[in-house]
């Protein structure tokens, strides 16, 4: 089964709706301070490619359902490799998969994948999915060793044990292995501001991304996020491939918007991500990024494809906006001081506080500076159920 | 302090033995007090410490094994393999060996820290050397699992299996069992290396096979723990766990202790897999337990100690979070090492 729509969804009328109910209750809407400039600096003399975002395809997004995909939390590899060259051809037209993926990798790439183990191990980039990734990027004619799987965190990595389900010759890189271990990281890119008064006041871009990969694929997980309202395409490759971005978070405030956007705009970042593959295999709509709740986990089996990202998270954004309001949890949007908490472990049990006042509007802004489409009207949402 | 098997130059498995003791043998331990010493290295441990006389064997992420002296905390000598190491070291003899992200396994004198022999593989070595019989064995990310000459470091045989191995071996006499990225179980053939049986489960294994008797206990990334027949590969009874598992059985009094990443810590009947209890530690049970008389310890967040019959938690230091690191258990201090880089003796 197959439709195609443009969707005319009510999700930008939440933020309305939520100022509204806020002032019958006689609560003061929550107003931020205003984001501090960014400063960016991306490597230099580096010619963008036309493959990088939004890539070959703005605005289109691919949703690829399989409910077999997933039973009892195992995911099926074989329904996820049926899913993968499925929404490979529906998402570039063309009639085979092997051509579809020659869009984006060539044999003499280095090929970087980005996962997102940040939820390990409730939920993380399936291995299943990133195994079949592997096989299509082989099957093009890139050589194992050519092929970098990569996060930040070696420890998430190693919590997932991401090592054990890679085929032999593929790489892993666990950019940091202890705090302030900035030897994975490239000095000379990085975006620059003070958000807090924060002594280190850089973030720096991996040098796997800048000086090893030529083209990466990304693997985030879709998922709520306490602080930015979803970590999708442009979260995970932001706050996954720079350094130091914690410091943009301090409770109840976060300067995730515009700060996500602004990275995923510095070079090489921006041209070398050309292709976004979301797990949603499982969807976590509560706790995000780091929750192991089940009861806040639910498992769609889907997978979504573009080159958008910020098409990619608008949907994703909707989905879970939806998902959160059929359960009764919290507006992503909610700006009620009285359902903030400092307590995380309330939080991750609790769908109806809030650690931070989120920014899921990290999306939008994005869009603004050239990265995709954000305006749902214009999205191109296929829905293709195996 | 001298461990039980100082002079010996077998070295089973994972820790030695299948209590995970380091070859001291199972020790009475209380709740911990005042700390003695701690160091602090420059990057995380992801392995668990050795003891061996009065020094303490740590390998580390900064490419280091230190070779710490217990009476003083401070480090004896420290050897630079040149690559982050995840392998827990094993003794035996006048011999401290290692596997390294680089791909080498080394041998070092104890007492120095003098390489002897280093052994290259084409990928991380994460295991721990297994010695027996005047070989060394071990599995390597490269697709083999490797026996080596323990006196010279020459290769024996090799056994590709073209899948990754993060599970070191447990030896017996004549055979070898160790999990697989190919989401076997394999029992190899210690002379040769011959696979003389292989048994799938639903998932890679990184965990490190316990034997006890006849049975051959191991836990999946399926989320299941397994009990083999030795001589046949038979599943004997599958018990299913809530998410995978990484930690290493440990095996006493006809009892298996084991961590799943579900957050629960599983005490299961050798014989039959029933549930005798199950504690929830509130994070994720990657490392292996160690057996102690009458409590079992893990790391899991800091250390615990859980009452060996019911599971519940007797005592526990705030110390020590660790993805593999396991507690060395001596009688009257406890070393303790974990993701933070810290090395601690607790007494």
């Amino acid at each position: 089964m197959k439709r195609r729509t443009f969707l005319q969804s009510a999700w930008l009328g939440y933020a309305g709706s939520m100022v509204s109910r806020l002032k019958a209750q006689g609560a003061k809407p929550f107003s931020r301070p205003k984001a501090p400039p960014i400063e960016t600096h991306g490597l230099q003399d580096y010619k963008p490619s036309p493959l990088g975002m939004p890539g070959l395809f703005p605005g289109r997004v691919v949703e690829v359902v399989d409910p077999g995909a997933i039973a009892n939390n195992h995911v099926s590899q074989p329904a996820v490799g049926r899913m993968l060259e499925r929404g490979m051809v529906e998402l570039t037209g063309r009639s085979n998969v092997e051509d579809a993926w020659r869009l984006f990798i060539q044999p003499t790439d280095v090929v970087g994948i980005k996962i997102n183990p940040s939820g390990a191990p409730a939920c993380y980039s399936s291995p299943e999915i990133v195994r079949e990734i592997i096989s299509a990027v082989e099957r093009v004619g890139v050589p194992r060793h050519n092929i970098v799987i990569y996060d930040r965190y070696s420890y998430e990595v190693q919590l997932g044990s991401y090592s054990a389900f890679l085929p032999v010759g593929v790489r892993l890189v666990g950019i940091e292995n202890s705090v302030l271990d900035l030897s994975g990281y490239d000095m000379d890119v990085y975006c620059q501001a003070d958000f807090f008064g924060e002594w280190e006041t850089r973030s720096y871009l991996a040098a796997v991304v800048s000086q090893q990969v030529t083209k990466i694929i990304n693997v985030p997980t879709l998922k709520d996020h306490s602080a930015s309202g979803v970590t999708g395409c442009l979260k995970n490759l932001a706050y996954g491939s720079f350094n130091n971005v914690a410091r943009s978070h301090q409770e109840p405030i976060t300067y995730t918007d515009p700060l996500i956007g602004v990275m995923c705009t510095v070079e090489p970042l921006r041209s070398k991500a050309v292709l976004h593959i979301m797990d949603g295999m499982r969807e976590v709509w509560h706790g995000g990024p780091l929750t192991q709740v089940q009861s806040f986990i639910a498992q769609p089996g889907m997978l979504m494809l573009g080159t958008d990202p910020v098409a990619v998270d608008t949907t994703e954004l909707d989905i879970i906006q939806k998902k959160r309001q059929a359960e009764g949890a919290l507006s992503l949007w909610d700006r009620n001081p009285k359902n903030l908490t400092h307590d995380s472990n309330e939080f991750y049990h609790n769908s109806h506080l809030n650690l931070f006042y989120r920014q899921p509007g990290h999306i939008a802004a994005a869009g603004k500076l050239g990265l995709g489409i954000s305006d749902f009207q214009k999205i191109d949402r296929q829905k293709i159920q195996l | 302090m001298n461990p039980q098997n100082s002079d010996a130059e077998q070295w089973a498995t994972l820790l030695s033995d299948r209590e995970r003791t380091g070859g001291l043998g199972v020790r009475h331990v209380s709740a911990p007090n005042q700390t003695r010493w701690r160091v602090r290295l420059a990057k995380s441990v992801r392995s668990a410490p050795v003891l061996g006389g009065d020094l303490l064997f740590v390998t580390c992420l900064d490419g280091f094994l230190h070779a710490i002296d217990t009476r003083t905390g401070r480090h004896a000598w420290k050897f630079d393999a040149g690559n982050q190491i995840h392998s827990t070291p094993s003794l035996a003899g006048n011999k401290v060996l290692f596997g390294c992200g680089g791909g080498s396994v080394y041998a070092l004198e104890r007492s120095s820290g003098r390489e002897i022999w280093e052994f290259a593989t084409k990928a991380e070595v994460w295991p721990s050397p297994v010695v027996q019989n005047g070989k060394v064995f071990f599995g390597s990310a490269d697709g083999n699992f490797y026996a080596v000459d323990f006196e010279s470091g020459k290769r024996e045989w090799a056994r590709s299996l073209d899948a990754r191995i993060y599970s070191t071996a447990f030896a017996t006499a004549g055979r070898l069992y160790f999990g697989c990225s190919d989401n076997h179980v394999y029992c190899l053939e210690e002379s040769s290396g011959k696979v003389l049986w292989s048994t799938p489960t639903g998932n890679v294994i990184d965990s490190s096979p316990a034997v006890d008797g006849d049975t051959v206990v191991v836990g999946s990334e399926d989320f299941a723990v397994y009990a083999l027949d030795a001589a046949s590969g038979a599943v004997r009874w599958k018990f299913e766990t809530g998410l995978g598992i990484s930690s290493s059985p440990a095996i006493s009094g006809g009892t298996v202790f084991i961590g799943s990443k579900d957050n629960f810590f599983y005490a299961l009947d050798l014989r039959t897999g029933s549930l005798r209890w199950k504690t929830d530690l509130n994070t994720s049970v990657t490392a292996s337990p160690v057996v102690a008389e009458g409590v079992v310890c893990i790391q899991a967040g800091g250390l615990v100690a859980l009452d060996i019959a019911t599971g519940k938690v007797a005592w526990r230091a705030a110390l020590g979070g660790s993805l593999q690191s396991v507690p060395v258990l001596t009688g009257r201090y406890i070393y303790l090492s974990g993701i933070q880089g810290t090395v601690y003796a607790l007494e």
